[in-house]
């Protein structure tokens, strides 16, 4: 199941006061996926990727959890209109957060409902009897899967209540981490800057610490430039505030794309000549300079042009 | 040279039947060159002889004889079956995608059924092979879930794992490579195992393939062809069994004209990205026709002698018949 | 032609960047003062830094030990670690693969080869590794004669080798 597809909303649950977990079912196979992967909704054109936070290895259902945000948009349009019984429209699910499984430990640092990843990676270390650790920070009260999460982990989780916990929980389990282990934080951006700050400090190479954003950080409008299509040999101006992959689609050029957020990783194209600013959270650290691909939906140029291999 | 004792060449004469050679030519072209020569799996495609590629993994005509080579094979050389600690999954995934592919091939010889508690059980009548694991057991049937994979199909089996943004080998299962060994390529990388090929290295041509394969899909399914020319109907022309072969074989069988003899040794590589471990298997399956049959088809033997008579000094020492080629060519023309 | 699987390495060796938390650095037998240099331009960073040094005649049987205590040493270490490295090639790779089974990733290894000697090389027909001094040499699992290609394994840190036949593997060294 790549495309577009319709899956059964089985069973809703309210997981906290503003958190509800959703079941979704199909009446075909459910294809399998790696840990941390997403699933992305689509509800009245509008799209938006959600973890799923089961291990992925053979899948009844795929499970979401959505929070509500209280600024409209597409959660809070699930929370809204979703109900049991009803179908929603998916696709994937595709994998931007996988687990580096020859790592010799896994540390799994979560931040509200940066929880969701975390789970199904959780749930397939245990599964796979890979030697992991998880700190979970939340706000008093408001701990999705904290049952759960709590049975899985057992003695190797540190629970964070508060922003303070959190940091000193990160800032502790950095500097004593086995030889090999890799980080893995999916969370709100300032916990992922103060996640990556608090390794780099600790001597830790980016190439250990994996992030996910589960929510895309605002962009600024960038400045306009200019890209060369060359099969083509067509030449479209990118004005500032529209992004390259809107341009590219009104000029008719098809590329396969997804989140539009700079998340999913789809719409990868690759460049020719001139140098990309990497505006996405695909690209791993040691990536960020790479200039031969770029991410059209949010990133931009950092020169007056780009040549494209399209 | 040799010190040792040479152990006498008794590995069995395989071929491949015309109709299901996987010819790997385009049609109408009289050369060749390398290139990322992949497309989508599981589509037949009609030759001039028959047809190939329904299937991911096949079980043909070959079968019995086929594994019970690879079986000897296996038993003398455990080493052809190694994998790194955290291919396990990958692995499982592998034996289960495997399974599930052939069973229905032969549903009066295989069986695979997963219970209600969560045991797979393998029932394989004409091997005599009958197990039940759990996912993620350790050993199945006393083997690597890898091997016990290659114990019960004719493809050669690689599992590779990205690390780092690069693609990285990490479990091998097999008995009937090229002249390149399979053993040795443990925990390698894409790019260095690909090192020793003329002129793809230096293209670019690996960097981009790489890139492909990082980028398929969850449960795509690639396939591609590659070929060498080879002096006998051995499965396996590995370089862990080079020692076995009798060097002057390939110079006599030239030097006798007995270049019908030859074989095109046929490589189709399957490519597909297993979804729940994200690793990549490649298989290979090996093909053998000889020359003295190919030519029996008039549109093959066109084309081949085309091929082989521009391919590029290089290319030709690397597929193997650099050294006998104006022989092999005037054959041809009798 | 040199396959590009063969390390490359420069003339002079490059300083290891002051990055990390602790390093250990390896005088593996090297030429000169480098692994000394290294060890105390990362002092002089700042950084905790432990020299080790291992003379030429006991070279053999470190690399012989190194898997087991190699794997030690890391135990007692965390995140954060950096290991360099300087001496002859074989030494050099042998204890990459070490570093690397032991959780390493490049980005935490600073290696520089001063020469080549020897090199380790596997034997496709029996599996055994073997110290080769020259392009062709006698297999101490097999007594074959094998010939070494230009092709290195640095997950293993080994070259290839194999019996010279007249269609031998291309890439064979000849
Ligand atoms: C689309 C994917 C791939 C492409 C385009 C490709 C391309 C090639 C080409 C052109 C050759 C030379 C073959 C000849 O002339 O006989 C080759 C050899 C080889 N390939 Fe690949 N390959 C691919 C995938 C793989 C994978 C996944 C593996 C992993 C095991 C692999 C392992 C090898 C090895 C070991 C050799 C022999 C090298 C030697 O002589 O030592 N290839 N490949």
């Amino acid at each position: 199941m790549t495309g577009d597809d319709r899956l059964t909303v089985a069973a809703v649950e309210q997981t906290t006061v503003d958190v509800r977990s959703y079941v979704l079912t199909s009446h075909r196979p459910l294809r399998p996926y790696e840990p941390g992967s997403h699933l992305v909704v689509g509800l009245d054109g509008v799209r938006t990727c959600y973890s799923l936070t089961d291990d992925g290895t053979a899948p009844d259902a795929y499970r979401i959890s959505v929070r509500r945000t209280g600024r409209g948009g597409l959660s809070d349009a699930l929370h809204d209109t979703v109900r049991v019984g009803g179908q929603l429209s998916v696709s994937g699910p595709r994998s931007a957060f996988p687990p580096v499984p020859h790592a010799r430990h896994h540390l799994f640092v979560a931040a509200g409902i940066g929880i969701t990843p975390i789970l199904s990676h959780l749930g397939a270390a245990r599964r796979w009897g890979r030697s992991c650790s998880v700190v979970y920070g939340y706000r008093s009260g408001a701990a999705a899967h904290l049952e759960l999460v709590r049975r899985l982990a057992g003695a190797d989780l540190v629970e964070a209540p508060g922003r303070t916990a959190l940091a000193s929980a990160v800032a502790e389990a950095v500097e004593r981490q086995p030889v090999g282990t890799h980080l893995y934080a999916c969370g709100p951006r300032a916990v992922l800057d103060l996640v990556t700050d608090r390794c780099a400090a600790a001597g830790w190479p980016p190439e250990r610490v994996h992030v996910e954003h589960f929510t895309a950080p605002d962009l600024d409008a960038g400045a306009p430039f200019e890209v060369l299509v060359r099969s083509s040999g067509r030449r479209l101006p990118v004005p500032a505030g529209v992004s390259l992959l809107e341009v590219l689609e009104r000029d008719g050029v098809a590329v396969d794309h997804l989140c539009r957020t700079g998340v999913c990783g789809r719409c990868r194209i690759g460049v020719l000549a001139g140098t990309p600013e990497h505006r996405d959270l695909v690209l791993p650290a040691a990536l960020r300079d790479a200039a031969d691909r770029m991410y059209p939906c949010v990133s931009r140029a950092g020169t007056a042009e780009l040549e494209l291999d399209l | 040279m040799t010190t040792a004792p040479r152990t006498p060449d008794t590995a069995p004469s395989y071929a491949t039947p015309l109709a299901e050679l996987a010819w790997p030519f385009e049609p109408g072209a009289d050369t060749y060159r390398y290139w990322i020569n992949v497309e989508r799996g599981r589509r037949p495609v009609a030759t001039a002889a028959g047809s190939w590629g329904r299937h991911v993994l096949e079980v043909d005509g070959g079968y019995p004889a086929v594994m019970a080579e690879r079986t000897a094979i296996l038993d003398r050389e455990p080493r052809r079956c190694s994998a790194l600690p955290h291919a396990l999954p990958a692995a499982w995934e592998a034996l289960e995608f495997g399974l599930a592919e052939i069973a229905p091939q032969r549903p009066d010889l295989f069986r695979l059924q997963r219970g209600d508690d969560g045991v797979l059980r393998w029932r394989n009548d004409l091997l005599g092979t009958r197990w039940s694991a759990r996912t993620g057991d350790p050993l199945v049937d006393g083997a690597h879930p890898l091997a016990a994979l290659a114990g019960q199909v004719q493809e050669d089996l690689f599992l590779l794992g990205p690390r780092e943004d690069r693609l990285y080998v990490d479990a091998v299962a097999a008995t009937f490579t090229g002249s390149w060994s399979s053993s040795f390529s443990l925990g390698m990388s894409f790019a260095d195992l690909h090192s020793p090929v003329p002129r793809i290295r230096d293209s670019g041509m690996v960097d981009r393939t790489e890139r492909f394969l990082l980028s398929l899909d969850p449960g795509d399914v690639y396939r591609r062809t590659n070929w060498s020319i080879y002096d006998s109907g051995r499965l396996d022309a590995s370089l862990e069994a080079s020692h076995r072969r009798d060097p002057g074989h390939a110079v006599r069988s030239a030097t006798e004209h007995r270049y019908g003899s030859l074989r095109l040794r046929v490589e189709l590589q399957h490519l597909v990205r297993l979804p729940a471990t994200g690793a990549l298997l490649f298989l290979i399956k090996t093909q053998l026709a000889a020359f003295a049959d190919i030519v029996t088809v008039p549109q093959w033997a066109g084309q081949l002698r085309s091929v082989l008579a521009e391919l590029p000094e290089d290319m030709a020492a690397y597929k193997g018949f650099a050294r006998y080629r104006p022989g092999l060519l005037d054959w041809f023309d009798l | 032609m040199t396959s590009r699987s063969v390390p490359q390495w420069p003339d002079a060796a490059p300083a290891p960047p002051p990055a990390g938390r602790c390093w250990t650095v390896f005088d593996l037998a090297a030429r000169g003062t480098t692994a000394r240099d290294w060890h105390r331009r990362l002092t002089v960073a700042g950084l905790d830094a432990e020299l080790v040094t291992v003379p030429e005649p006991q070279l053999t049987g470190w690399i012989e030990a190194l898997p087991p205590a190699f794997g030690e040493l890391a135990s007692r270490r965390h995140v954060g670690w950096r290991v360099a490295a300087v001496g002859p090639e074989h030494a050099v790779l042998a204890l990459r693969a070490c570093a690397v089974e032991a959780g390493l990733m490049d980005a935490e290894l600073h290696l520089h080869a001063d020469r080549r000697t020897h090199r380790r090389v596997y034997c496709p027909h029996c599996g055994a590794t073997t110290l080769a001094a020259g392009d062709r040499f006698r297999c101490a699992g097999c007594a074959r004669t094998l010939l070494v290609h230009d092709h290195v394994s640095l997950s293993s840190g080994r070259y290839l080798g194999s019996v010279d036949t007249p269609d031998a593997a291309p890439g064979a060294a000849r």
